[in-house]
């Protein structure tokens, strides 16, 4: 199968890469791992493809005092062997396979907004700030105002996700991440990512990302704020998770009906809970 | 648009259309053919190459992507061992897949040996489940994969007596 055909470019700088951004059809290219396939599909047919790869103020993981921030091209693979919190390894590690997450990166993975992606999952999870930037200059969105619906986010056509920004994990902090993947494809039917943090065992911050439920990944608000003060037990998680599936849209498709997402989704949530738990007590 | 890049050691320059995909450009320009089309949807693995050294899928890339890097596929494999340590002219893992029946068909094989290449990269003696899923990405229809976890365990076994890695570099050496 071969693209329609486009235009390419390779910028060098943050700057080139805006002004090719601002025509019309333009798309920015990373890792191409979920751009490739739509072009092949013949489902997106840009004028434009703006290859951003070689832009060094897009690249790696750089960690401040409180903050670490994740550049838009940290590809999947070295995310899963050196990203700052066990959630963001596993969902890493989760993503595509071998070969995708050699070339495939976490800027990519945000705005291609696939509503089964899990990056996203760990993103929310721990509360991510999405940097953007447009020809308006910077702006930032917290993770859980960016995504509108499948393949759908804030993000201007002229605008560019740069980095994602995070507190670093701190004594008393745990995260994990688990999946009920679709057999063939890999992709989540059901994916939740948890973080959590302890003090004198009882957790004073919370959260939760879910994806491959609903029409977009979503944080589990009502939930998270239900586990804060409580002590994690069995009874505090089931009374937190009974709020999980709040304001989602509960998808069902020939692969899992939406009665059988919403459960797997208490399930493995209270899995990643259990994990970020036993994380955050050096377990 | 001009690309040049190194294939199999080579210095290669063609002009190619933005939207020629790496697997047609190996395939069809380069005469390339032991980087199988399977699927075309970037699920089955059998377009596996070395992009630097790293297994990508060569249907799931621009050619102009891999504007100045360096490919490797299944025709330069065995030239990156030395020589004593081929069997009948194949690389250690190219004489494993045939010595323990890892393939039928053949189609998967060279993406399966180009991914078991990355993977024993990063881990020089993988258990089982650590070989299936450095091989989650690369589809075989033929074998039910079993002789497959074995051939990749048997090219280790290889590697590591002589000690280099799948690439020819010495253990320890080459930034990993």
């Amino acid at each position: 199968m071969i693209p329609a055909a486009f235009r390419y470019e390779r910028p060098g700088t943050l700057e080139e890469a805006l002004r090719y951004l601002a025509e019309p059809e333009a798309k920015a290219l990373a890792g191409g791992q979920s751009l490739l396939p739509l072009l092949r599909l013949r489902m997106a047919e840009p004028g434009l493809l703006v290859d951003i790869q070689d832009i060094a103020e897009l690249a790696g993981i750089q960690s401040g005092a409180r903050e670490v921030t994740l550049g838009a091209l940290v590809r999947h693979v070295d995310l899963a062997t050196s990203g700052p919190w066990r959630v963001l390894r596993e969902a890493a590690e989760a993503t595509g396979d071998r070969q995708v997450r050699r070339l495939g990166t976490i800027g990519g993975a945000v705005a291609h907004a696939d509503p089964a992606g899990d990056l996203p999952a760990a993103l929310l999870a721990l509360g991510a700030v999405v940097e953007i930037v447009g020809p308006g200059g910077r702006r930032e969105v917290p993770i859980g105002e960016f995504f509108l619906g499948p393949l759908m986010t804030v993000l201007g056509p002229d605008e560019l996700v740069a980095a994602l920004r995070l507190p670093l994990p701190g004594s008393g902090s745990g995260s994990s991440y688990r999946k009920l993947r679709q057999a063939a494809s890999g992709f989540a039917l059901v994916g939740v990512g948890a973080m959590v943090r302890l003090e004198a065992g009882r957790c004073v911050d919370a959260g939760i990302g879910v994806t491959g439920v609903g029409l977009a990944p979503y944080a589990a608000e009502t939930a998270r704020e239900k586990l804060i003060g409580t002590v994690l037990s069995a009874a505090d998680v089931e009374l937190a998770l009974a709020a999980i599936l709040e304001g989602a849209d509960v998808q069902g498709d020939p692969y899992a009906s939406s009665e059988y997402r919403g459960k797997m989704c208490r399930v493995l949530a209270a899995e990643a809970i259990a994990g970020a738990r036993a994380e955050a007590q050096g377990e | 648009m001009l690309l040049e890049l190194k294939v199999n050691g080579r210095l290669v320059r063609r002009e190619v259309e933005p939207r020629t995909l790496l697997v047609d450009l190996l395939r069809d320009e380069l005469a390339l053919t032991g980087t199988k089309v399977g699927c075309d949807t970037s699920q089955c693995g059998a377009c596996t190459v070395l992009l630097d050294g790293h297994a990508v899928k060569s249907c799931n890339m621009l050619a102009l992507q891999a504007q100045g890097r360096e490919l490797l596929t299944v025709e330069g494999l065995s030239q990156r061992v030395p020589e004593p340590l081929r069997e009948e002219g194949l690389h250690p893992l190219q004489a494993a897949f045939w010595n323990e029946d890892g393939l039928q068909c053949g189609y998967c094989t060279p993406g399966m040996i180009l991914a078991a290449c990355d993977l024993l990269q990063d881990n020089p003696d993988p258990s089982d489940d650590e070989v299936r899923h450095g091989i989650e990405g690369n589809i075989c229809r033929c074998t039910g994969y079993q002789p497959i976890v074995l051939a990749v365990q048997k090219a280790a076994g290889t590697l590591r007596e002589a000690g280099i890695d799948p690439l020819g570099r010495k253990r320890g050496e080459a930034g990993r």
